[in-house]
């Protein structure tokens, strides 16, 4: 996957070269000559875990950054992300370690925060207004409410369709709950399965049942509220969004606790589905396959019974984050304001064809410039992503295993709630979160 | 010469000894002691974010382990899956291997071909194994289901790994597929090495075959047998890539492919939790002493099995 050559590097050995070659130069005139030193150059170290992070930044992001800034040089390191969190574990307490780190948001970064290797960036980053709440959330940690992060990107997820079934159909976007039971009823008599979710894989499933649920549960006021303990799971509002998932299972693929995500993501470019509540991130997944498909998305229509707007369902992916052990923090803190600014971001999220966390962008692919529209106007957060995994069990992982009980027939949508509620209640405490 | 020094000759220099041993001795305790040592002693501390230290809080880690949700629920869940397979395994390895190993010794020149078909297998990670299998028995996508309903077989056509009722049986085939290399070899070599003569003699005195199989060749394989089921034990209680693979890290579908491996993953790399550290050593010591005990007891009834034989 990466074994395509860097002419980044390969130019930056030819420049080391040449510069070396100069530098002789320069010490054998020396002699006679007063070779001033040039401005001491910086290198700053960044980690990540993903490989396409690191060709988008070091093939030509960056350079914009080291243009404007001389005096500060940029390496990208790759990490497996295997085993990411362990080696940036032991990087940030010893030497050795990054200067600027990506971290995944939420429970991830809320832990390394405690650590007290990370330094708070409340104060460094100097302009924070571009961003959204939903992107802020992601990086801030749970224990002190500081921010730890400059936020890298947004997930949204939503209902992917193939246009050219729901054409040969002479079927609309559905625009209610009821008109998309209709449509997949339309669908279903035709022969082509409706809907297809990752039965197989928990966290999916929990992504797709956010899609599916969040509006009908109350949208962020049912977040905040669960926040702040005034209301759980098994609350009416919450049960009825589980139920959700039962009432969909006529429409859903056959076996579908075994279809894996890229099963999934096959079944949905090859026509066999023509509707599929997934992440962003398909986007470019079906790009990478080269399938001859048409496709569209919308957010999950609602009833009007449910007194709440449909939403866009989104969560924090990742933030940069500044070592409390890093040498140049001054230079550290110059890099994370350029990564934290609508130039970085236009670069950056067009590159990687991700919605990026703060406003201010034009995004150039159409799929997710709708997405990122959508997202700034009813962007509502994942409440599974963003407060049900800092603890074991995460509640994303019961909530996956109860659907799928649900599914296998030996479940009802509330005993599953009150199993979902009753495995965070080892470790979920509404106080924690209190800032 | 002095008997001194006839022993001086015979055994070198403690220093000697310890110059030679000193090396290997140091990779061991660098690679194998410390770190064992390091997660039975982090399972008496809390952690808070990380390797950051809270303090010394003695079983505390296991009393939740054995207390609360969700371990309640997830470690005895867990350990019921591992038993089955390390059963599931136990049999099948210790029966198939040793039928597969008997009949390739009647093969001749061909056993060769034959042994290392069935070790191939066992040099595949088993995380390719894993998604290998999950391919080939997809009920959508997979050949296997399809070859099914092509011979009109439709009601076999199952959905194998998402269905609790077939994913931890197909789990535990996949597994003896894998490894039945390893007992083939193993039992071809001890077959291999076991005297014509005490079989002839048994043939003169007018043994059948069954007969002979069962008095002479069973019996003097039980070294082997021991030593085989002893790894499996271990490798089932071990067990992660293939069930990770499988079911992911909650051990798809609804929790019927969890073992104690994934519930330490989950807890360590998987969590979120403060005091990760502290609980997932908790299981992983457990695990360990379970493994061990298992295996120094197992070890002491063979070898008292043995004796008997003798």
């Amino acid at each position: 996957m990466n074994s395509t050559p860097q002419p980044r590097s390969l130019r930056r050995a030819v420049l080391g070269g040449l510069s070396l070659a100069l530098g002789s130069a320069v010490v054998l005139s020396g002699c006679s000559g007063n070779a001033e030193p040039a401005t001491e150059t910086v290198t700053l170290t960044m980690w990540t875990w993903s490989n396409e992070a690191r060709e988008a930044l070091e093939g030509g992001v960056l350079e914009v950054f080291e243009e404007a800034n001389p005096t500060i040089d940029v390496e990208v390191l790759v990490q497996p992300d295997k085993d990411y969190q362990t080696l940036l574990t032991t990087g940030l307490a010893g030497s050795g370690g990054p200067d600027v780190a990506a971290i995944r948001s939420y429970g991830v970064i809320s832990s390394f925060a405690e650590s007290g290797n990370l330094a708070p960036l409340d104060d460094v980053i100097t302009d924070w207004s571009g961003f959204s709440e939903v992107a802020l959330q992601g990086v801030t940690a749970r224990a002190d409410g500081l921010r730890y992060g400059v936020p890298q990107g947004v997930q949204t997820a939503q209902v992917y369709y193939n246009k050219a079934i729901f054409a040969d159909l002479g079927l609309n976007v559905p625009t209610s709950w009821d008109e998309f039971l209709e449509v997949s009823e339309a669908i279903k008599a035709s022969g082509v399965k409706p809907i297809v979710i990752p039965g197989a894989a928990a966290a999916q499933i929990a992504l797709a049942g956010e899609v599916i649920g969040n509006a009908r549960r109350g949208g962020n006021e049912f977040t905040a509220a669960f926040v702040a303990g005034d209301v759980t799971l098994t609350d009416p509002a919450s049960v009825a969004s589980i139920q959700f998932m039962a009432d969909i299972q006529p429409y859903l693929v056959d076996n579908v606790t075994s279809v894996t995500l890229d099963e999934a993501v096959t079944i949905f470019a090859t026509g066999m589905a023509a509707m599929f509540p997934s992440g962003t991130w398909q986007v470019a997944s079906f790009a990478n396959l080269g399938a001859d498909l048409d496709f569209g998305t919308f957010d999950m229509p609602v009833d009007k019974s449910w007194g709440h707007d449909p939403v866009t369902v989104a969560y924090a992916d990742g933030g940069w984050a500044l070592s409390a052990r890093s040498e140049h923090p001054e230079e550290a803190a110059t890099l994370l304001n350029w990564l934290a600014s609508p130039e970085f971001f236009q670069l950056y999220a067009n590159t990687m064809s991700t919605i990026p966390p703060r406003d201010g962008v034009t995004i150039e692919n159409p799929h997710v410039a709708e997405m990122y529209e959508r997202y700034l106007a009813t962007g509502s957060t994942y409440l599974g992503a963003a407060y049900l995994r800092y603890g074991t069990p995460w509640g994303t992982d019961v909530y996956g295993e109860q659907v799928q009980k649900i599914w296998l027939g030996e479940q009802t949508a509330q005993g599953a709630a009150e199993a979902i509620q009753s495995g965070i209640e080892a470790w979920f405490n509404p106080a924690d979160f209190a800032q | 010469m002095t008997a001194k020094s006839t022993f001086d000759a015979k055994r070198p220099h403690p220093v000697v000894i310890a110059a030679f041993i000193l090396p290997a001795f140091v990779l061991f305790a660098v690679i194998l002691l410390y770190p064992m040592a390091a997660a039975l002693g982090f399972s008496l501390f809390e952690f808070k974010g990380g390797m950051n230290l809270v303090g010394f809080n003695w079983f505390q880690n296991f009393v939740v382990l054995f207390t609360q949700e969700p371990y309640t629920t997830q470690l005895p869940r867990a350990f019921a899956h591992n038993i089955a397979i390390l059963v599931g395994t136990l049999i099948l390895q210790n029966s198939i291997g040793l039928f597969l190993a008997v009949q390739l010794q009647r093969f001749g020149p061909l056993r060769r071909v034959f042994q290392v078909l069935y070790t191939t297998p066992y040099l595949v990670s088993p995380l390719v194994v894993g998604y290998l299998w999950t391919l080939l028995l997809s009920p959508t996508f997979g050949p296997i289901n399809a070859a099914l309903r092509g011979l009109g077989l439709d009601a076999l056509a199952l959905p194998w790994l998402g269905d609790p009722k077939t994913a931890l049986p197909v789990l535990i085939l996949v597994s003896v597929w894998q490894w039945i290399g390893f007992p083939v070899l193993l039992y071809g070599a001890a077959l291999a090495g076991q005297s014509q003569e005490i079989h002839e003699a048994a043939s003169i005195d007018g043994a059948s075959g069954w007969k002979r199989f069962v008095h002479i060749t069973l019996p003097l394989l039980t070294p082997v047998i021991g030593t085989v089921s002893i790894l499996t034990f271990i490798g089932a209680m071990e067990t992660f890539t293939l069930p990770y693979a499988f079911g992911g890290a909650t051990g798809s579908p609804a929790g019927s492919t969890d073992v104690l491996s994934l519930l330490f993953f989950r807890e360590s790399f998987h969590s979120g939790a403060s005091n990760a550290l502290g609980m997932s050593s908790a299981v992983a010591t457990i695990l360990f002493l379970f493994i061990l005990g298992g295996a120094v007891i197992a070890r002491k009834l063979l070898g008292r099995y043995e004796e008997n034989l003798t």
